[in-house]
């Protein structure tokens, strides 16, 4: 294989290709990518289209919160059980969905903050604009969170709880660590 | 650190300073206002200084860090003054004077229900209370008393003339029953008076000419002693 740089030189006098231009005599790559000798052209292999992973009822995914208010929790879905979406997704956590106990004490500021990463279920394909998730289950909820007040990321101390290394605690709504055996 | 000691109340803190145990109130809750945060540390709590300044305690339990800033963020309860932005469906858009817009439900007013909605149009102000303040969060404001439901003096202001851009701290003097300033102005000229903590003062009164003399007297007062106060407010009085 014969990979180039933008800026090589490729070859010399013969009329040149895609993906290269001629200075005087000389051949000039201006892309990354294999060049081809007879062509003279320097091009790079497409990437082969994956298959669309899409949210469904009842997968799992993994979101990043965007902004949050009173009555919801609004995440770009990044992850589908366990394979990586090429486009976000737009998902909505509504208050009552956030907690399976008191769900009437719920709030959503204590529960999730802008930028938390967190682990939910897909419980309705939702209103055209986002998917309805829930984290109303130990396992699910917010896996990884740093501190609004000292950027420090934060551990789980207890369900409703993460603190700093340095003892900073704030409030959210936890997923249950998945521990290796 | 033996000057930590010796501090008491009326001094200067500066960002990052603890508030000594010995100053803080140890019976009840105690109530934090701007500049001060609350910080739980391995198990030990204290309360930390986050802005430069003088620290008061007013009232019971509460303290708060006063210094001349114009900038305001909104803190529930406050009482603010609002002009009307936008209105949606279910309520309305209000500047308020902070980073971001906030939001008033139609439904926040006092005897309102969903047939009988308040009309306010796009540009009128508004004197509301925040009812929610969080930092990640767009704030919310309500224009009735949490605790009785009724209006008590909060709603649509009308007519009058709104000051802006006045000192948080010197909003904070004004809205003092006792203040020298309106005490003196009320005897002799007859006005209403809404004060926003969000450095906002609206004025009403009979006439254009006793309302610019107050909106006049309230913006040149702020660093005046009580004595000098009174002298200027006699002076522009007379000129009247």
């Amino acid at each position: 294989m014969n990979l180039v740089l933008p800026g090589q030189v490729v070859a010399r006098g013969a009329p040149n290709g895609e993906g290269t231009v001629k200075r005087g005599d000389y051949i000039i790559s201006t892309r990354t990518g294999i060049f081809d000798p007879e062509k003279n052209s320097v091009t790079y292999p497409r990437k082969v289209e994956e298959t669309a992973v899409l949210p469904n009822v009842g997968s799992i995914v993994l979101a990043r919160v965007s902004r949050i208010n009173a009555r919801q929790a609004t995440v770009n879905i990044s992850v589908v059980d366990d394979v990586c979406t090429k486009d976000e997704f737009q998902g909505v956590i509504h208050v009552q969905d956030i907690r399976a106990t008191e769900k009437n004490k719920v709030k959503v500021q204590n529960s999730f903050r802008p930028g938390d990463i967190v682990r939910a279920l897909v419980i309705s394909l939702g209103d055209g604009s986002s998917y309805f998730l829930t984290t109303a289950r130990n396992d699910l909820g917010v896996i990884f969170a740093q501190s609004s007040e000292t950027g420090e990321q934060m551990f789980p101390v207890d369900y409703q709880h993460m603190q700093t290394k340095s003892g900073y605690t704030e409030m959210r709504k936890c997923a249950k660590p998945i521990l290796d055996e | 650190m033996a000057e930590v000691e010796e501090k008491g109340l009326l001094s200067y803190y500066f960002p990052g300073e603890r508030i000594p145990d010995s100053i803080i109130s140890q019976d009840g809750s105690i109530r934090l206002g701007p500049g001060l945060v609350f910080q739980k540390k391995d198990r030990e709590e204290e309360i930390v200084v986050s802005k430069a300044g003088r620290l008061h305690q007013t009232g019971k339990n509460a303290m708060l860090i006063d210094s001349r800033t114009k900038r305001y963020i909104p803190a529930t309860n406050d009482q603010v003054i609002g002009q009307i932005i936008s209105r949606f469906a279910e309520g309305y858009r209000v500047d308020i004077g902070s980073a971001h817009i906030a939001q008033l439900n139609a439904l926040a007013f006092e005897n309102v229900t969903r047939k009988s909605r308040p009309n306010l149009n796009v540009g009128s102000l508004v004197y509301a209370r925040v009812s929610l303040a969080d930092r990640d969060m767009e704030p919310e404001l309500e224009c009735f008393d949490a605790t009785t439901g009724k209006a008590a003096g909060y709603g649509e202001l009308k007519n009058g003339y709104m000051i802006t851009g006045l000192s948080l701290s010197h909003c904070r003097k004004l809205i003092l029953p006792k203040n020298t300033l309106l005490q003196t102005l009320g005897s002799y000229i007859p006005f209403e008076i809404a004060v926003g903590m969000n450095g906002r003062v609206w004025v009403n009164s009979e006439n254009l000419s006793t309302t610019v003399l107050i909106c006049t007297a309230i913006r040149n007062c702020e660093f005046m002693s009580d004595e000098e106060q009174i002298k200027y407010c006699k002076d522009l009085i007379k000129k009247l």
